[in-house]
């Protein structure tokens, strides 16, 4: 049998979509829209092929423009058979971008798929259109005179009743999140995707609601013109997900509808002086566009960047002030000290104790001074590392026998390690020690340093009221010097103290940064000993680093080039290599 | 004879203020540690509590905020004796019910004796109004 389709009244399209019997404005808003949205579509899912967001805005899009397409061969056909089955298809597209703009958001807003139960949910809602599209609850029949389909009920309500069902969930959705979200910026987030999402769906239903209503297809289009805008509003909020901003998007958003106005002129100037007039002004907006889009992106590119050195600024700003406090009590210790054994002189009460406790006396002042010249020297030299990049000079460069220095730096320490009970050792040689040249003061402080860290933070097990303390046995020191290679020498100094936590090694060498392990062991740090010896260490060309187990203990390592005897002199040596180093780091 | 828990874990400045205060007529005894503080207010019962803040394993507030917390030394009045004025360390030890905020470098051992008698005297006639 051959049924041959009942044919409207009018003569049929060529090219399925072309006709005489269509006022332009269908043209005009059909097919730079289904081009427009399928570019962005596509463009989305280049952008992240792999990204669910980017494959759900690229299902909104393609259902979006198929849904278009299919809407521009129903305009122009005149066969009832293909304008029914154009407009079934239809009626199953539309709610699937509904559908998409609420996955779309959900997965926006908590960066992770929605729960299966979600999708069962929407699923559910959407079957039936699926069953009964190819009945005749959907679309029960067709009308000649008019050549339009007669929409049943699942046509009439059940689409509109789904899409206002997801549009609501999703605004719903969004309000809730809106308010659990604390951070101005996320909020704002979540308010300018949802706004799109909703103008988006808007626009598409509207229009369409209302012609069913009023049987007047032309509010349909209405609708269309804007889809493309908020197409593109959700598809700029994909690709720089991370900084939505309005100014930008508002300002790419008009530029490019400006461009669409102009361009789609095209489609129906007759003339041909409109024509190039129109051309010019196509050129002009999209040349003004891109240098508009372009400022807006700088602007925002720079104040985000001024955001971040800011921030930075601030901490480095406590930081100082954390040192200055720091700096100030371990300053004030020694001198209450000395100021109170010279008062006691000054105002004859030291005439009331015997000999042996005024020696006791002055031995304290004597060592508060030491201590006092420690911290001071400290202090400087950190602060003159601070403001300039270190590397040891030519006029500076002495010889310097390591085993010496570390014996004397030893001694320095005495009371301190008498105090702490700690065990030093400076562990003999296998070999003969070469010799380094260096900077004498600088490296006596890097290494003085080293010692005063490793015994600041290994107290004495019995001494310790810390419970977290798991050490048993005495604590010890060891210092170690050997040959490395054939032109360093590397010094280690091993301390089975508290330890750091692998949190704290990376920013351990930073200025003023103290572990987390240190922060109760409060009594001498300024914060930037590790620093100075880094600054120092290098300064030589050498290296410095760090191994260490919380709660066991640390082993710092230091790297210093050598003289060898008839090889490279070291102080071109260690010239060269510094100058190498600003190179680098240039 | 008063007698004052000094909690201080510098040698130096122990010796120091020590003999001063014995001189001047207050017992003092020393805690270096917060477990011993604990061990000396139960076995001495002194009269008064001088801190200090920096201590090598722990900060000398926490101290003082265990021994407030404790029904049985809360009422033995705590002076803060230290060199770090730090406006968050004013504010806690105000808050934890200290009586007063002594900072040594402003001061020298023989001045801080006559505060500390005056400072338990002055709280001794409070108390009995």
């Amino acid at each position: 049998m051959n049924l041959s389709a009942a044919l409207c009244n009018f003569e049929g399209a060529k090219y399925l979509l072309f006709s005489d019997n269509i006022t332009p404005l269908v043209y005009y808003s059909h097919l730079p829209i289904t081009i427009i949205s399928l570019i962005l579509g596509f463009f989305i899912l280049f952008k992240g092929r792999k990204n669910l967001p980017n494959q759900i805005l690229f299902f909104i899009t393609f259902f979006f423009s198929a849904w278009v397409f299919l809407d521009s061969i129903f305009w122009a056909s005149n066969r009832s058979d293909v304008i029914m089955f154009v407009w079934s298809l239809q009626i199953l597209f539309e709610p699937l971008v509904h559908a998409g703009c609420l996955y779309l958001i959900y997965v926006l807003a908590n960066k992770k798929d929605a729960p299966f139960m979600t999708k069962l949910i929407a699923g559910a809602l959407y079957l039936p259109l699926i069953i009964f599209v190819p009945t005749a609850y959907s679309l029960s029949g067709f009308d000649l005179s008019s050549c339009l389909s007669v929409e049943g009920p699942i046509a009439l309500y059940y689409t509109y009743l789904i899409e206002i069902i997801f549009s609501l969930w999703l605004v719903i959705y969004s309000f809730r999140k809106y308010r659990i979200f604390k951070v101005k910026d996320a909020r704002k987030e979540i308010l300018n995707l949802t706004l799109g999402a909703v103008l988006l769906l808007f626009s598409f239903s509207l229009g369409n609601i209302i012609s069913s209503f009023s049987e007047d297809w032309r509010y349909a289009q209405i609708g269309l013109f804007t889809m493309p805008i908020f197409i593109g509003f959700l598809v700029y909020s994909i690709v720089k997900f991370k900084t939505f901003n309005i100014k930008l998007v508002a300002a790419q958003a008009l530029v490019i509808a400006i461009i669409i106005l102009i361009g789609s002129q095209f489609f129906f100037i007759q003339n041909s002086i409109n024509r190039t007039l129109t051309a010019i002004s196509l050129g002009l907006i999209i040349i003004f566009g891109w240098w508009l889009v372009r400022s807006v992106k700088v602007e925002i590119k720079r104040k985000e960047e001024l955001a971040i050195a800011n921030a930075e600024l601030q901490k480095l700003d406590q930081a100082k002030n954390d040192f200055i406090n720091i700096a100030s009590h371990q300053l004030k210790t020694p001198i209450s000290v000395i100021k109170g054994v010279i008062s006691l002189v000054q105002d004859g009460t030291m005439d009331s104790f015997n000999e042996a406790k005024k020696k006791e006396f002055f031995e304290g002042a004597r060592i508060k001074c030491q201590k006092l010249e420690i911290i001071v020297k400290d202090i400087l030299n950190a602060t003159s590392l601070i403001n300039s990049k270190y590397s040891v000079m030519d006029k500076d460069v002495e010889a310097i026998a390591l085993r010496e220095l570390f014996a004397k730096i030893i001694k320095d320490f005495e009371s301190e390690i008498k105090e702490r009970e700690i065990e030093v050792r400076l562990l003999p040689s296998k070999e003969i020690l070469p010799i380094i040249y260096g900077q004498r003061k600088y490296l006596e402080e890097a290494f003085s340093n080293l010692l005063t860290n490793a015994i600041k933070y290994t107290p004495s097990p019995k001494k310790t009221s810390d419970i977290r303390d798991t050490r048993i046995g005495k604590a010890f020191i060891n210092i170690n010097l050997k040959r490395g290679g054939d032109k360093n020498v590397i010094i280690s100094v091993a301390d089975n103290g508290i330890g750091i936590s692998k949190e704290d090694l990376p920013k351990l060498f930073k200025k003023f940064s103290r572990g987390q392990n240190a922060v109760n062991m409060y009594t001498d740090g300024t914060g930037l000993g590790l620093f100075v010896i880094k600054e120092i260490v290098e300064g030589h060309g050498g290296k410095v680093w760090v191994e260490s187990e919380l709660n066991k203990g640390s082993t710092f390592f230091v790297d210093l080039p050598i003289r060898e005897q008839g090889g490279v002199n070291i102080k071109e040596y260690i010239i060269k290599k510094s100058a190498d180093t600003n190179n680098n780091s240039q | 004879m008063i007698k004052v828990l000094f909690i201080e874990d510098d040698p130096q400045q122990i010796f120091l203020y020590q003999e001063v205060f014995n001189l001047k007529g207050l017992l003092t005894i020393i805690a270096t540690t917060g477990d011993e503080a604990f061990k000396m207010l139960f076995s001495e019962k002194p009269d008064i509590i001088l801190a200090d803040i920096i201590l090598q394993n722990e900060n000398g507030l926490d101290i003082v905020g265990k021994i407030k917390h404790d029904s049985r030394y809360s009422a033995i009045p705590v002076v803060v004796f230290t060199n770090s004025d730090k406006q968050e360390y004013k504010d806690r030890a105000l808050s934890l019910g200290t009586i007063d905020f002594i900072v040594k470098a402003d001061t020298i051992p023989q001045e801080v004796a006559e505060k500390i008698k005056n400072i338990f005297k002055a709280y001794q006639s409070s108390k009995k109004n």
